[in-house]
């Protein structure tokens, strides 16, 4: 069973800052994400068959356990609802601007909620249906892209120096953190010897499918109008004209957000509606999700008047806030429990 | 038109009540039933202003001033 979310937004601010080399920034995202996935696993292993709501309370006493646990409900389901909301309000700005957005949004959450209510392994295996598609339609999208990329387009390399870089560092790596969804999910794993290999494998796929993605556009438009249209790939694949026949595919990105935001904003919801049930301990999580659904579909309305002001929020605000749960938290957690000495082992 | 949204809202509210508490009463699940009660009362209370169109203050502005010295240094120049 190997999770990945795919994350389709190229941040036109780590091309802001990082320039040319963009591409590198995700490089070392990737390997904080690969130390993020670490210390929560590392966690998971130390009490086995425990999610992150069950352990919690375990390690920090009843009731703060249970307070940090609630943030993490609300954070899975703020995810899940930015989630929801970058993928719909693509769909509004780039295709159908008479639509209203709450219409999109509707649609979204009751897919994500029906494949919720199915469970954790219909969520997987329709991951298994859609990453192969995704990936092969990104990597056939960019193979197209070749005869308008230009070289000259991503040299000089190294020519931005560190603080930009590490600036621009930033963004990315707290979407690879949206890795902590983990601390939910190795439980419920087949393999539970083999989470540290699936785990990096499946960053590193992702990390080529960004990479692919960054590179592409990079190499098409270069960094000043990279980072100047809202999304980047998008316009890129408006670029293709093979012999005046292959031309305005732009289809396909809509495809890919639209499967691989299904899948990401349904595990969320997953999270968020075990989490709660978890915490105020009940049997069964199901009829939580219909609930938080909704509360997601309006949330996700309520949280940004504008896609300008999601994309701010997206780049600038995002990363910290999410950072804190996705690395603080656990990091500390481990911290303590390597001083008391809890759980297995 | 508020009056067809609004009612469309409480077909959907329905149609979940409808769907999820009948087996919730029947197994005698209360604590789940409770849960499921204020869940769906947080939907409604976020759900129904927006389709009346009131302005509810949006979470992101919190988040925002919690963390803007780090955000600003993030800003594009």
């Amino acid at each position: 069973m190997i999770y990945a979310t795919l994350i389709l937004f190229i941040p036109q601010n780590t091309v802001a800052h990082a320039k040319q080399d963009a591409w590198l920034s995700f490089l070392i995202a990737f390997a904080g994400g690969v130390l993020i996935s670490l210390v929560v696993i590392n966690l998971s292993l130390r009490f086995p068959g425990k999610t992150l709501f069950e352990y919690l309370p375990l390690i920090l006493g009843r009731w703060p356990g249970k307070i940090i646990g609630f943030f993490y409900v609300w954070l899975f389901i703020h995810f899940c609802a930015l989630v929801d909301r970058e993928y719909c309000s693509t769909i509004v700005a780039a295709f159908m601007p008479e639509t209203p957005l709450v219409v999109f949004l509707i649609h979204g959450t009751t897919m994500s909620a029906y494949i919720t209510y199915c469970g954790l392994e219909v969520l997987a295996r329709i991951n298994q249906l859609f990453l192969p598609l995704n990936a092969g339609l990104l990597t056939i999208l960019f193979a197209l892209a070749t005869p308008e990329m230009k070289v000259a387009n991503i040299l000089p390399v190294f020519d931005t120096g560190l603080l930009p870089l590490v600036k621009s560092t930033i963004t990315p790596l707290s979407w690879f953190g949206e890795i902590i969804t983990l601390a939910v999910i190795v439980p419920y794993l087949a393999e539970q010897k083999n989470v540290y290999r699936l785990t990096i494998k499946a960053l590193f796929f992702v990390l080529v499918l960004i990479e692919i993605a960054t590179v592409g556009v990079l190499l098409v438009f270069g960094p000043t109008l990279t980072s100047s249209y809202f999304f980047p790939v998008l316009s890129g694949t408006k670029m293709i004209n093979i012999a005046n026949f292959i031309e305005r595919l732009e289809i396909i990105p809509i495809v890919i957000w639209i499967t691989s935001g299904t899948v990401k904003g349904a595990l969320f919801l997953w999270a968020a509606a075990l989490g709660s049930s978890q915490l105020l301990g009940l049997k069964d999580y199901r009829p939580l999700i219909l609930p938080l659904a909704v509360i997601v579909t309006s949330l996700s309305y309520l949280l940004h008047p504008s896609i300008i002001d999601l994309l701010n929020f997206l780049t600038q605000t995002f990363p910290f806030y999410a950072l804190t749960f996705e690395f603080g938290i656990p990091f500390l957690l481990l911290i303590i429990v390597l001083i008391k000495g809890s759980g297995k082992k | 038109m508020v009056q067809t949204l609004i009612f469309l809202l409480n077909l959907v509210f329905l149609i979940i009540i409808y769907l999820e508490v009948p087996p919730l009463v029947k197994n005698k699940r209360w604590r789940e039933l409770i849960a499921f009660a204020v869940f769906l009362w947080l939907g409604m209370v976020l759900s129904v202003p927006l389709v009346l169109g009131f302005d509810l203050p949006s979470p992101t502005k919190a988040i925002e001033a919690i963390f803007k010295p780090l955000a600003n240094w993030l800003k594009p120049s």
